[in-house]
This record gives structure tokens, C-alpha cells and sequence, in this order.
């Protein structure tokens, strides 16, 4: 189970210091708290929860430490313009991911989701992960980011469009590919 | 990027960032109103909100 909490941690953090620190306070919480663990629940997500928990107090005090500098996401280059042809129309069609359920019990796909998850901006993945993973509010998040409401909403957004992009191609795109030689 | 002022026919690009919008703050009527009508003709970005779903319940599950 550790080096999936690692993986988790790093995500977030994006210091492997913190990250190493953040697990062995998980694994050491977890063990202490086993005696109150209840059976029905799953153990992976009890420890993940205990992991979410130290993520954020981790968060915190590196957040005085090292100042998000966040303005300077301003010059990300998330190509939105591409998207879109000058009339605002799609550019390309999106792919089609298929059903939701049957994509969720594949663990390949939480796989490439944290490939893309690795390669989205640090920033970016920050302020996502806070968002959709740790479920801040987006007040919040914007509070713990030091940034103001709609500098956060794009930043939200410029991550989601990210992701989108590199599920496409990594994911859904290579299925399709597959679909296709199989076919011919 | 603000919300798109009212108008019933907003564009792809428009109803893309209000679907982003959607996830994190609650839109006003007007733009509720435009990507509700937009999304009854477009096939694409109804595709896009069903992929948007199943981001956020992928990450979830990690």
C-alpha cells in the first residue's frame, strides 16, 4: 500500500521529502488507529482518508514556507485557442469515453489518470487536486492558493481542458486505435 | 473569462468553460438558461460533460 500513498502524496505535494514525511505519518496513524477500524469499510480507503487528512495539514505549513507563486500561471500555455476554430466551434469532435462504470473498474484507467495527473503543471494540479480529490470548496481552494476567485476557476479549467486532452490521446485515443487494427 | 453575458445561442467555447464553471460555482440563471439550450443540439459538448463526469469520479477513486 505504500508506494500507492506515495504516488498520492507526490501528486499533491510535489516534494518527495513531504511526501515520504506525509506516508510515514499515514502508515503510523493507520497502525495506531487499526483497533478502531471498522471491517465493513474498505481498508484502502480509511487509509487513503487518513492520508487526505495529513496531505492538507503537509499543505499548510509548506504553504508559509513556499509562496505559490501563482501569478505566474498566467503565462501557462494551455492552448485553449486551438480548441476552438475563430467562430468558437470545436475544432475536433471529442472522443466519445464510453461508459463511465465499466471505465472506473479498469484499473489501467486510474493508471493513465495519474500519468496525466504527473504531467499536468504543478500549480495546475494543485489547485485541481485541492478541487476534485481533497473536495475543497472553491473558496477554498482559492484561500489556500492565495489567489483571487477567478484566477482559480481558470486555473480549474485549464486543468480540466488538460486532462481532457491527455485521457484523449493516452486512454480513449489508443483504445480507439487498438479498436480500429482489430476491426481491419 | 467571466460568464458570457445572456444570450440564448452561446458557442462551444463558451458553453466549454460554463461546463468547467458549473463544477465549481453555481452559474447564474441566465447562463444556466444558454447552456441548457446549448447542450439540447450539441452532440459534442454533451459528450464533454459526460468525459467532465467521469474525470471527477476517476479522481475519486484514486
Amino acid at each position: 500500500m505504500r508506494p500507492m500513498l506515495l504516488r498520492l502524496a507526490q501528486l499533491q505535494l510535489r516534494n518527495e521529502t513531504w511526501a515520504e514525511d506525509v506516508v510515514a505519518e499515514t502508515m503510523l496513524a493507520a497502525f495506531e488507529g487499526l483497533a478502531t477500524f471498522d471491517r465493513k469499510a474498505q481498508l484502502r480507503t480509511w487509509v487513503v482518508g487518513i492520508l487526505k487528512h495529513k496531505i492538507i495539514d503537509q499543505f499548510r505549513r509548506s504553504q508559509r514556507e513556499v509562496a505559490i507563486d501563482a501569478e505566474s500561471d498566467d503565462g501557462d500555455e494551455t492552448p485553449l485557442d486551438e480548441l476552438f476554430t475563430a467562430a468558437g466551434h470545436r475544432a475536433s469532435a471529442p472522443l466519445d469515453w464510453g461508459d463511465p462504470e465499466e471505465q472506473l473498474t479498469r484499473s489501467q484507467f486510474l493508471a493513465v489518470l495519474q500519468a496525466c495527473l504527473d504531467r499536468l503543471p504543478a500549480t495546475l494540479a494543485r489547485a485541481f487536486l485541492l478541487r476534485e480529490w481533497l473536495e475543497f470548496e472553491t473558496a477554498e481552494v482559492c484561500k489556500e492558493l492565495q489567489i483571487t476567485t477567478t484566477n482559480c476557476f481558470v486555473m480549474l479549467y485549464r486543468a480540466r481542458v488538460r486532462l481532457r486532452e491527455c485521457l484523449d490521446v493516452n486512454w480513449f485515443g489508443a483504445r480507439g486505435a487498438a479498436r480500429e487494427e482489430s476491426d481491419g | 473569462m467571466a460568464e458570457p453575458g445572456f444570450k440564448w445561442r452561446i458557442r462551444c467555447r463558451d458553453a466549454d468553460w460554463l461546463m468547467s464553471l458549473q463544477r465549481d460555482t453555481r452559474l447564474s440563471l441566465g447562463a444556466r438558461a444558454a447552456l441548457w439550450v446549448h447542450l439540447r443540439y450539441c452532440d459534442s459538448c454533451r459528450t464533454v460533460r459526460r468525459n467532465l463526469e467521469l474525470l471527477s469520479r476517476g479522481i475519486r477513486r484514486l
